[in-house]
């Protein structure tokens, strides 16, 4: 074994410690799949995308009210994804201007991006998201056995905030997507905050700091 | 049947609906994979669970493959290069906006791993999906074939240069104490 493969299986090997480390943060009360599920968190769809983006996109409207996924879960056409993720960013534009109202300062969140998941059509929505590098990706309604929306929200922001303002754009997150926001990250130039949602049920628990980094980078 | 803990689970062990099981052996060991790939903490995180989350949808049928663990490390190992890509503009675009960058330091891996990996993340991409596989998941050639769907004989081919070329920049970046 040469010194590289030695250097390698030892790191692999603190890596391996690391992730067992890691907590699972699945809602604790809820057995079986639910509370897998409910605890899921999405990967991050990164479309870099200025604010500006789907501020411009909301004028961008199809006018379908209904996502294109049927009661089968049947994955739609790529066109159809296509339009719908068009069609969310009314929802992704008005988050920008929540997370404005919030902190006046970070104004500029450089990138913002949703995920979304619906059954099936969640692989297929993510291609298409990643196939148009400006597009904002946003979330889609459940699907059996799913209770309620899962998403997640990504956004970087130009300077920092204090931890009460980060809580309310954190809070305006959640409340400006109606509950359906289980994860929201929010980076700052210096901090990184994770609020995971434990419940959709009670609002008075809408946010919760599960993570606080300091070296601003993940 | 690959190791101990059954990461490598058959179908029979995995049994008819024992996802939490499926789910608790194999979440830690997929953040591992999604850390080594993307070098990143909460995607990470994510990338497993979006990986299991996947794997639940498609329970009824992923659960009688000869090998369902492999179906999920597939998908973890071909997104988590994609969140690597996308991280990386992320810092990138938080450089250009701040017009300056404090040093970074992943808290929770030694600094000489943190550094080692991302070397391993600098690779093309299937290099780097090879590399991931045999050392944190410590397949055999064969196994890490069947996870990316690949002969052995790619693969051997894809760690090789790998290595050749994590050894000549690991010398030149620091020849004295770089392995």
């Amino acid at each position: 074994m040469t010194r590289l493969d030695e250097h390698l299986h030892d790191t692999a090997e603190e890596i391996r410690r690391f992730a067992h480390l890691i907590p699972d943060h699945r809602p604790v009360g809820q057995p079986g799949r639910r509370s897998i599920l409910a605890g899921v968190a999405l990967a991050v769809l990164g479309t870099l995308a200025l604010v500006a983006v789907p501020l411009a996109l909301r004028a961008f409207d199809t006018g379908r009210d209904e996502p294109p996924v049927g009661e089968s879960g049947q994955t739609p056409a790529a066109d159809d994804i296509e339009a719908y993720l068009y069609d969310k960013a009314d929802l992704i534009g008005d988050l920008a201007d929540w997370v404005a109202e919030a902190d006046g300062r970070s104004m500029a969140a450089e990138a913002s991006a949703w995920e979304g998941v619906a059954g099936a059509v969640y692989v297929s929505a993510t291609q298409a998201a990643e196939e148009h590098r400006e597009m904002v990706a946003t979330s889609l309604p459940p699907q059996p056995p799913f209770d309620r929306y899962l998403a997640s929200i990504r956004i970087i922001f130009t300077d920092g905030a204090d931890e009460a303002t980060r809580s309310d754009i954190a809070r305006l997150l959640w409340s400006g997507s109606g509950g359906r926001l289980v994860r929201i990250t929010l980076l700052f130039h210096e901090t990184s905050l994770r609020y995971e949602i434990p419940s959709a049920d009670d609002p008075a628990v809408t946010t919760t700091i599960i993570e606080v980094q300091t070296d601003g980078d993940d | 049947v690959r190791n101990d803990d059954g990461f490598h689970g058959s179908t029979q062990r995995v049994g008819q609906d024992d996802f939490e099981h499926f789910y608790l052996r194999n979440r830690p060991r997929l953040i591992a994979l999604a850390y080594a790939v993307s070098g990143s903490r909460s995607g990470s995180e994510d990338l497993a669970h979006d990986a299991l989350e996947a794997t639940y949808r498609d329970w009824d049928r992923i659960r009688r493959l000869d090998n369902p663990a492999a179906w999920v490390q597939r998908i973890v190992v071909n997104r988590s290069v994609s969140a690597y890509r996308r991280r990386l503009c992320e810092l990138k675009a938080l450089v250009r906006l701040r017009g300056e960058r404090h040093a970074i330091a992943f808290p929770e891996v030694s600094g000489e791993t943190d550094w080692l990996w991302n070397e391993v993340r600098r690779l093309p991409r299937r290099q780097v999906q090879v590399v991931a596989l045999t050392y944190v998941e410590e397949m055999s050639m064969v196994e890490v074939a069947e996870v990316l769907g690949v002969s052995k004989e790619s693969v051997n081919t894809h760690l090789r240069r790998a290595r050749n070329t994590l050894a000549r920049r690991i010398q030149i970046t620091n020849p004295e104490e770089r392995p």
